[in-house]
């Protein structure tokens, strides 16, 4: 069935994506990017390939945030255009996409406007991708007109509203039903930002996943192992990265816990043996069953241990991030290998934003006149022999 | 020169008070160029650090700047949410100071306060450790940093100090010295100017009393045979012969 019906709707837009998966800069072009001797040339370099003129605008000294910025409008044009011609149920999956970014910009929005910056810093750093108009209401809000403002604005006027809902469920107690404004209050001056932002995004990714079942077949078999994989890989990072931390002692062991999915192919009993892991042994000895998390885990391990010595030796190590990186791009390449599913959206925009990260990078390293670095990205549809 | 029109009243008791002058002027002169030295060692140490901190410090900006670079990989674009958490400051610098020979010398100390420090839980999904290894670099950087701020302001004091040591020993050495001994000289040549006179003047009155005494002696030898003497002259005028 959906194999017959599948280009009915979405043929079109899946041919789009596929056309602009050849967009992506090649080996070759990686090579040329990493022997440019300037960020000026790097621009030209860039030119040649599928970016095209993006910074053609931009006064000379680019600054390589500049540069991700642009990457990232650039992408979310693109996206832009395919989710006008997309429908239901597509239109939505292509939604969801969006609003893992929604939630970044929306409690950066917060922590500034919390902190009285201007409306216009801090709408000129969201992700273009993440971008909705009401982001204006949230950078513009009085607060001290207190915080049932905030509460309004994010519970009604913004798509993360029901994922705040959540979320503001699990941090106040289940009997009362009705929150008082001071309950709200507190909630955004005692929670961490930091700690919203990530049980928002875990309910989103859950929510993600239930949608991604509902739509059945291929999509729901790809989507499903790329997005077990990936709360895997975020129970995984959450661990090691509030190992030696504030929320690694064990009196907040509790908000760590809160910040796993339930879902993965280690929820539940793994992921139950990691929340009660406080250190390196322990969380290797939870990892133990899951013989490709403890062998990615060992090799960032010495990354995360406590008695780290020297700082060149830093610079050798692979931190879990660089690990999952290269994880995620593995995955997402693999998605485009079955027809007829929404996953190679999902994966086209991931594997961007990891082509964004790789060009920061270079640009990073040849500002930095570290040109040994280029090397260490992480390419996208390498050649495989 | 322009103290000979002013030259001191040559006495035996501006003598005096010159000559401790120059005592004085010598001692100064002996201590200030103790200070000098003592000055320019510490001087030729600190240069020494000074270019072994340069050095170390350039090395830890760019660990620091490279290990920024890997933890924006990592975490994406944390800088506004560090710089929006940001409320009070958990490095600060103490100021205390140090002494050389007499000249305060400033010396920077860190103090981190780290439970001010807001990070604690940035980019707890991605990246955080990175963060915080891009923070130690970072800490490391600051520390060399005002390490040399310190060495670096104490140099330029230092600079100063034997600028001005210098100058007082080399006024001393070649102006206020050489003054006193000319000063004291012209005292002592004018006061054998003023004791020969004196001598010349003795051995004048000397003489003079000579000549009066020989004149009285004279005197009295003719008062003794001038009876006659007065006689003839008495009858000088009417003896016509």
């Amino acid at each position: 069935m959906e194999l017959s019906f599948f280009n009915v709707k979405d043929g079109y837009l899946e041919a789009l994506v596929r056309g602009l998966r050849s967009g992506f800069l090649s080996a070759d072009e990686y090579r040329r990017l990493a022997q440019c001797e300037s960020i000026d040339d790097m621009k030209l370099a860039l030119e040649e390939t599928d970016y095209g003129m993006f910074l053609q605008d931009e006064p000379s000294p680019i600054p390589s945030t500049v540069i991700g910025q642009k990457c990232r409008e650039k992408l979310a044009n693109e996206f832009r255009h395919l989710r006008s011609q997309a429908n239901y149920p597509l239109s939505k999956f292509l939604d969801f996409l969006t609003v893992e970014k929604m939630i970044d910009n929306v409690v950066g929005l917060i922590q500034g406007t919390v902190n009285k910056k201007s409306p216009q810093d801090l709408l000129g750093r969201v992700d273009p991708l993440g971008w909705f108009p009401e982001m204006k209401a949230i950078a513009s809000m009085d607060i001290t007109s207190g915080y049932e403002e905030i509460y309004k604005t994010l519970l009604i006027d913004t798509p993360v509203g029901p994922y705040f809902e959540s979320f503001l469920k699990q941090v106040t107690p289940a009997d009362s039903e009705s929150r008082s404004m001071q309950e709200v209050a507190s909630i955004f001056n005692e929670t961490d930002l930091e700690l919203m932002k990530n049980m928002l995004k875990k309910a989103w990714l859950e929510d993600f996943n239930a949608f991604c079942e509902t739509l059945g077949g291929s999509t729901a078999e790809v989507m499903g192992h790329i997005l077990k994989t990936n709360s895997d890989f975020r129970v995984m990072s959450v661990t090691l990265n509030s190992l030696n931390t504030m929320l690694g002692s064990s009196q907040q062991l509790g908000d760590r816990n809160l910040l796993y999915p339930s879902l993965g192919y280690l929820y539940p009993e793994g992921t139950d043996r990691i929340r009660k892991a406080w250190n390196e042994t322990t969380v290797r000895a939870a990892l133990e069953p899951y013989k490709p998390y403890a062998a990615l885990f060992d090799l960032c391990a010495p990354y995360y241990s406590k008695e780290r010595s020297g700082v060149t030796d830093i610079k050798q190590l692979k931190s879990l991030e660089d690990l999952i990186y290269e994880k995620e791009v593995e995955l997402c390449e693999f998605a485009f290998e079955q027809q007829f599913h929404y996953g190679v959206f999902y994966s086209w925009v991931k594997l961007r934003e990891q082509e964004i990260r790789n060009i920061v990078w270079i640009a990073d390293m040849i500002s930095m006149g570290r040109k040994e670095h280029t090397e260490e990205i992480v390419p996208i549809f390498r050649p495989r022999y | 020169m322009a103290s000979s029109e002013q030259r001191p009243v040559p006495s035996r008791m501006t003598l005096q008070t010159m000559k401790g002058k120059k005592v004085g002027a010598s001692k100064g002169h002996s201590l200030l160029k103790k200070k000098s030295d003592a000055l320019t060692v510490r001087f030729r140490q600190m240069l020494k650090t000074i270019v072994e901190t340069k050095k170390a410090m350039g090395e830890e900006m760019k660990t620091a700047a490279f290990s920024l670079a890997k933890a924006e990989w990592a975490a994406g674009n944390f800088k506004g949410q560090v710089v929006e958490s940001v409320r009070r400051p958990a490095i600060t610098l103490k100021v205390t100071a140090d002494n050389v020979a007499g000249v305060r010398l400033p010396i920077f100390t860190l103090q981190r306060n780290e439970s001010l420090e807001t990070v604690g839980n940035l980019g707890v999904a991605s990246g955080g450790q990175v963060i915080m290894a891009a923070k130690e670099s970072y800490f490391k950087a600051l520390e060399a940093l005002i390490r040399l701020a310190s060495l670096q302001t104490a140099f330029f004091t230092l600079d100063e100090a034997i600028k001005i040591t210098n100058r007082r020993v080399n006024a001393l050495e070649s102006v206020v010295i050489p003054r006193i001994e000319g000063d004291i000289s012209h005292i002592i040549t004018e006061l054998d100017e003023q004791e020969r006179e004196e001598f010349i003047r003795l051995k004048k009155v000397q003489a003079k009393k000579q000549e009066r005494a020989a004149a009285a002696e004279a005197d009295e030898l003719g008062e003794a045979g001038g009876e006659g003497g007065a006689i003839f002259e008495d009858e000088d005028d009417d003896v016509v012969f």
